[in-house]
């Protein structure tokens, strides 16, 4: 089977479930999940186009690709430096100067967590396309 | 980094009129690692040398070499 037909139905896929999402919020019925679906689906769609656009027809490959387990290990890799470093540099601070903001933790935390999933991707990003 | 793998990769590829996007397919990698093979900045695995190897119908020390051993080649 050729795999541009994942891309078209994949599309049609994020278009029904963004059709949804849409109807929802025009009749104030929309659900909280209903939209981040639609956001997850339709994300994943640009994705696809992205790697169709830079790879051509190969992207099919792209799970199974040795390359792109390589790289996926080094943004890993720094993306657990970015947390460690970064928890230890938390613990450090609010040892020497208790800073007011510092102590909300349940901000900080998350943010942090944040962060290291966007170091992750875009590491990921640079090593895969940084040739 | 570069690699201190050298091979004749994309010399192979253009005698035989591909392109990067179709040897991709023939070795199920995407294109993007047929591209960072050839500019060498990407080693590939044995299985990967191998598959490259009998695809060209060639043996495998004469597409991948170290390069202190053939300085100057290709």
């Amino acid at each position: 089977m050729d795999p541009r037909w994942l891309l078209i139905g994949w599309g049609v896929f994020a278009l029904a479930f963004d059709f949804m999402a849409a109807y929802g919020v025009y009749t104030d019925q929309a659900g909280k999940m209903v939209l981040l679906l639609a956001g997850a689906v339709s994300l994943l769609f640009i994705y696809l186009l992205v790697i169709y656009h830079v790879d051509g027809i190969t992207f099919k490959n792209t799970l199974v690709d040795e390359r792109l387990s390589t790289v996926s290990a080094k943004a890993q890799q720094n993306s657990f430096w970015f947390l460690f470093l970064s928890i230890w540099g938390l613990a450090i601070l609010l040892n020497i100067h208790r800073l007011a903001p510092l102590l909300h933790m349940e901000i900080l935390l998350p943010l942090l967590g944040t962060g290291g999933i966007l170091i992750q991707m875009l590491s990921f990003l640079w090593y895969k396309y940084h040739i | 980094m570069a690699s201190k793998v050298n091979n004749k990769l994309r010399l192979l590829r253009r005698l035989r009129d591909l392109t990067q996007e179709e040897l991709g397919e023939a070795l199920g990698v995407t294109r993007h690692t047929i591209l960072a093979l050839e500019n060498r900045k990407y080693e590939p695995s044995i299985a990967l040398a191998l598959r490259i190897a009998k695809f060209f119908e060639t043996p495998v020390e004469d597409i991948f070499w170290l390069e202190e051993e053939r300085q100057g080649e290709v």
